[in-house]
């Protein structure tokens, strides 16, 4: 993958990263993400796997609408805005998103519901999206 | 309703201020700089339209109507501040959160201060009269890495920044935990353990001898 000026400053501080790297940063640029949206922390986890820069999104559950109470993509107080899918590009428009099949397995988020509180929600759906974040970048190659 | 100070706007004030915000308490977001490009990859808050601006004023409008933003640096805070319920800290400057604490200690409200770095973390929080920050780590370290300097995995500070939320809202609850704590977030890839550990006052910190 070539690396624009953006892409070198965007991801500055995961390349910094021991275990990440250009190579591991790469990977993740190439790799989806199944994510379970339908609770709070899939939404957050989603959010902030499309801004560490994975590929693309695979996501299940009611993403086309906009999640309610969801601040992270409000213009203003009571503003929700556009959706999860609109959230993701207004981040990184490098991220592709498109709806989950079937078959494809989501990141597992214990005990993820609409109505977790915010703080819940982030500290759940930060730590699942880091973990997988992890585990992707410095998976061997299959 | 008293505010919660929230000190930094990055990785860790965002997921914090705006959690605090959702769960009904004004905040008031105190930093001055601006959203930039290498912030994106860990600050889900701001989007691209937001680069260039302050994140403290882009913070406080997305938090909630009654969020206030501080375009300045801790502790240059303006006079008619109003009444304070907590402050927290979510900036990378290990000075910083010493001065949190202290602040926190003079006006007699609970703190929380929180730290994220490469794959994992640690929130403490205190109430007034519980151990303090200083009477854990005692000073700020001479050399210490910051996120710009040693990275941070992204979601890390969600992780970190929820915990730290969390912390802050249980002690303005009905039933405010008694005695200081700190929350362990270990790194990630040794397992990302969170640990919870109670922190006893330290003779001859500071905060004894006020007392
Ligand atoms: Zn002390």
């Amino acid at each position: 993958m070539s690396w624009s000026r953006d892409r070198q400053v965007r991801y500055a501080h995961h390349v910094l990263l021991p275990d990440i790297g250009g190579r591991g940063q790469d990977r993740l640029g190439a790799a989806t993400a199944v994510v379970d949206v339908d609770g709070r922390a899939g939404q957050l986890a989603a959010l902030y796997l499309a801004a560490a820069g994975v590929g693309t999104l695979a996501l299940r559950g009611g993403a086309a609408a906009a999640p309610p109470g969801f601040p992270f993509d409000a213009a203003a107080p009571g503003v929700v805005a556009v959706g999860l899918a609109a959230a993701v590009a207004a981040r990184n428009p490098e991220v592709a998103v498109r709806a989950a099949a079937p078959t494809e397995a989501a990141l597992a988020i214990a005990d993820d519901r609409p109505d977790l509180p915010l703080a819940d929600a982030l500290a759940r759906g930060g730590e699942a999206a880091a973990r997988w974040l992890h585990a992707c970048a410095t998976a061997e190659a299959p | 309703m008293a505010a919660v100070v929230v000190v930094g706007a990055g990785g860790l004030g965002g997921p914090i201020a705006l959690a605090v915000a959702a769960a009904g308490r004004p905040v008031v977001v105190v930093d001055d700089d601006v959203v930039e490009l290498s912030n994106l990859h860990r600050q889900a808050q701001f989007t691209m339209a937001d680069l260039g601006r302050p994140k403290a004023e882009v913070l406080a409008r997305r938090a909630s109507a009654g969020a206030r933003a501080v375009v300045a640096r801790f502790p240059d805070l303006p006079a008619d501040l109003g009444p304070v319920a907590a402050i927290v800290d979510g900036s990378d400057d290990p000075p910083t959160k010493f001065a949190v604490a202290a602040w926190a200690r003079a006006r007699g409200v609970p703190a929380v201060i929180a730290a994220a770095l490469r794959y994992g973390g640690n929130v403490f929080a205190g109430g007034p009269g519980d151990a303090c920050y200083a009477c854990l780590f005692e000073e700020p370290p001479a050399e210490a890495p910051s996120c710009g300097e040693a990275g941070v995995l992204g979601p890390v500070v969600g992780w970190v920044g929820g915990v730290a939320a969390a912390a802050v809202l249980a002690r303005l609850g009905d039933r405010p935990p008694a005695g200081a704590t700190i929350w362990v977030l270990d790194d990630l890839r040794r397992g990302g353990a969170a640990r919870t550990l109670a922190i006893a006052p330290r003779a001859g910190c500071g905060c004894r001898e006020a007392a």
